[in-house]
């Protein structure tokens, strides 16, 4: 990526429009404005941005169709904007091939936040001695050893593949369904309990007050999110 | 008990009161009460319209013959005059124990015999004397009055027993009615006590939309042939009752009696013709129509409590909708005042303005739309319960969505102290993360609202049986007793002027912990001695094996 990367924001409220104008330029990205699916979907086609920020709600069409004629010919990050009450719209986006999401109304720190990540992970910069950190956690998917602060921790496999999975996209959503296609299978896909329980007990051995989680954290009705990383 | 249900019997009665088989605490048994005719079980041999009896007869002859024996015997020592009165005594039991023609039959025996036995010539049919046809005379008209008498005093005792029957079962069903809480009951009830009058089957039809469909039946399930659906919607469409087909004739066996509520036909009652005929056919009408009256009046009752409730309940929804508007009004306009005074204080001023002063108005803003966020996301969560409540259920810790509400009310007040404890591993519930949040959100909102300054407020999640407990406790000046549960009334701000708030938090927190199955409550002094517990517990399901 040569020179200031290009943002695409798809709204179709100039208000939001506008403060997204001047924070994302005073951020340092280039920003490019759409107010409805087919202005976006052309401007996407002409501008190859590096990434989309995308209002589900739009005029012309359900936000949701811009995500799949997106995934059709192109991997660019899409961070979603959503009502707060919505979490299956959410998680359809999510299935759907977007990369994350923000509940509006949203801080703009949030927001800087979600791009910075999606930015990252599209060129991954994880070292490539087959470790992964993830704050003082270590996983060594070789040995398939973790360690937290130099002390070995004990875990199952499916709690280590599911660290692992975790750890791989730091920062990032993933959704119930995503997670449990991943480490159960594509016929565990609605077994959410099985989740629960799991992500319940790796708390309770990798976070230092599991009641109140820092490293593995809860998307309500969405799925898991872990720490950023920086 | 209605004043028409008292009445006079009818007098032309053949048939015998049903024994009834229904199990119930009316039961018309007349012969358990007592029966003054000793030796006639049978009340239909004894009446003077009814054809003889066997038994009548054979006791006539019996009678009649020990009185030849007994004259014989005592022929020396009596006067002959006195075999008359000997035999008449014979005619009078007989009368008396079996009514008119058991009565007649006796005198006529009585006649011969003592005309063959007693009467000069002995041992011939003829009389001789002019008194003793006279005597002869005597007994058939003894005979025939007192058989007369006889079948009468049995025929209105017969009667009275009905009458009490009767009178005992429609007061029966006044009271039933009179106490029914339901139109369902009150219908149970007609079924019921209609069938025990004249054991004919009933069937209820309820009209909904120019239509009939059967209801309750007694026995269960009861089908109507065509002809007493034709005859039923006849009931319904003239409002009037249809009576049964005669017997013999082609038509409903059923007497359709319709329920008129509010100039409506709101249900057609039919009643069989019972197996007991003509007998008591006048009096049971009466009864039948009395108890179809009395229904009607208890079910209208009903339906107008039920139409002046569903009144009061709109205009409840109405004044909660204008009173929600005013206070949505005043809430939202308050930050928005905030943020807009800030904002141009900011752009005019900005320059002028020391630096911590714009910073504090930054906060201010920033702070005031957390506010209006809160109440715009309470207000969604409000339609939802209020538009009947989509639950969007899942299996979910209650132990992460208790965190999430935690997280959310520390960012709502940065400056206090909010502490959670999850107490060991806790079950998955199945339940609505987004709505137990918003009811956590609520409650763990009230109690730092209402708590001092520096004081902590404590979310613990704990098992308890059969169910997951969140308890948030504060260090308040608690809540008096008569207020406890007031507070999760829409509006009740237990006289807080001074704080903030629109009174909606705790009822929308009920309206969503009842629609998840769980229960909430209020207790002050709270877990530790002081301030306010706000509990709720959430039902567990069969537990998951992972």
């Amino acid at each position: 990526m040569i020179g200031k990367p290009l943002i695409l924001v798809v709204d179709d409220e100039p208000q939001i429009q506008r403060f997204l104008r001047h924070s994302l330029a005073a951020s340092g990205y280039e920003v490019e404005l759409a107010h409805d699916a087919a202005t976006a979907l052309r401007l996407a086609g002409a501008r190859d941005p590096d990434l989309v920020v995308l209002d589900l709600g739009l005029p012309d069409r359900d936000g949701k169709l811009v995500i799949g004629e997106l995934r059709q010919h192109s991997d660019v990050p899409i961070i979603v904007l959503s009502a707060h009450d919505q979490e299956a719209e959410k998680v359809a986006a999510l299935d759907l091939g977007a990369n994350d999401f923000i509940t509006k109304p949203f801080g703009i720190q949030e927001l800087l936040a979600r791009i910075r990540v999606c930015l990252r992970s599209a060129k991954p910069d994880q070292p490539k001695d087959g470790r992964i950190r993830l704050g003082d956690i270590v996983i060594d998917g070789d040995a398939r050893r973790v360690e937290i602060a130099g002390v070995p921790v004990r875990l199952t496999p499916t709690e280590f593949e599911l660290l692992t999975l975790l750890a791989q996209n730091p920062g990032r959503v993933l959704t119930h369904r995503q997670i449990l296609t991943k480490i159960w299978g594509p016929a565990h896909v609605d077994d959410t309990p099985y989740l629960r329980v799991f992500i319940g007990q790796l708390r309770q051995k990798i976070e230092a007050n599991p009641s109140e989680p820092k490293v593995i954290l809860t998307e309500p009705g969405v799925g898991y999110r872990t720490m950023e990383l920086g | 008990m209605h004043k028409d249900a008292i009445w006079l019997p009818a007098r032309t009665h053949k048939d015998p009161i049903k024994i009834m088989d229904t199990p119930g605490p009316v039961r018309l048994r007349p012969w358990k009460v007592g029966n003054p005719y000793r030796g006639a079980p049978d009340p239909n041999s004894a009446l003077w319209r009814s054809m003889p009896s066997g038994v009548g007869l054979a006791a006539s002859l019996v009678f009649v013959g020990t009185t030849v024996v007994l004259g014989h015997l005592l022929h020396e020592t009596l006067p002959p005059a006195s075999h008359s009165l000997i035999f008449l005594t014979a005619v009078v039991l007989s009368a008396v124990g079996f009514g008119f023609w058991a009565g007649l039959f006796a005198a006529a025996l009585a006649f011969l015999a003592y005309n063959f036995f007693f009467v000069e010539p002995v041992h011939t049919l003829s009389v001789a004397r002019p008194e003793d046809i006279l005597a002869l005379s005597v007994f058939l008209l003894v005979a025939a009055l007192i058989g007369f008498l006889a079948g009468r005093m049995r025929e209105e005792a017969m009667a009275a027993y009905h009458r009490a029957a009767t009178l005992e079962l429609l007061s029966a069903f006044s009271e039933e009615s009179s106490r029914a809480e339901g139109v369902e009951e009150v219908e149970a009830a007609m079924v019921r006590h209609l069938r025990r009058i004249d054991d004919g089957r009933v069937v209820l039809l309820r009209a909904a939309h120019d239509r009939l469909s059967v209801g309750q039946t007694a026995p269960a399930g009861v089908a109507l042939q065509a002809m007493d659906f034709h005859a039923a919607d006849r009931a319904r469409r003239y409002g009037a009752v249809e009576p049964a087909t005669a017997v013999g004739w082609e038509g409903s066996l059923f007497s359709f009696h319709p329920l008129t509520i509010g100039g409506a036909v709101h249900e057609v009652i039919g009643i069989e013709r019972g197996q007991g005929g003509r007998r008591f056919a006048n009096e049971n009408d009466r009864a039948v129509a009395s108890i179809v009256r009395q229904g009607t009046v208890a079910i209208e009752r009903l339906v107008l409590a039920r139409a002046a409730q569903e009144a009061r309940d709109k205009a409840e929804r109405e004044a909660l909708r204008s009173a929600l508007l005013a206070s949505l009004s005043h809430d939202l306009r308050t930050p928005l005042a905030t943020i807009l005074g800030s904002v141009t204080s900011l752009r005019q001023l900005g320059d002028t303005l020391p630096a911590e002063a714009r910073a504090d108005l930054l906060l201010a803003i920033e702070e005031e739309t957390g506010r209006l966020s809160r109440y715009v996301s309470n207000l969604l969560h409000m339609t939802r319960l209020q538009s009947g409540l989509d639950l969007r259920l899942d299996w979910i810790d209650p132990g992460d969505v208790a965190h999430g509400a935690v997280e959310r009310a520390r960012a709502a007040y940065p400056g206090r102290d909010i502490a959670l404890r999850v107490a060991g591993p806790v079950p998955l519930i199945h339940s609505d993360a987004a709505l137990l949040e918003q009811a956590l959100v609520n409650i763990i909102d009230n109690a730092v609202k209402f708590s001092p300054v520096g004081m902590q407020v404590a979310v613990v999640v704990d098992t308890a049986e059969q169910s997951v407990r969140i308890a948030v406790t504060d260090r308040g000046r608690g809540i008096a007793e008569a207020d406890r549960d007031r507070i999760f009334e829409t509006f009740y701000r237990g006289g807080a002027t001074n704080v903030p708030g629109t009174g909606l938090g705790l009822a929308i927190c009920k309206g969503i912990v009842q629609a998840l199955g769980g229960s909430i409550r209020a207790d002050s002094p709270g877990q530790d001695g002081r301030g306010t517990t706000v509990q709720v517990d959430l039902p567990v399901p069969e537990p998951v094996s992972a």
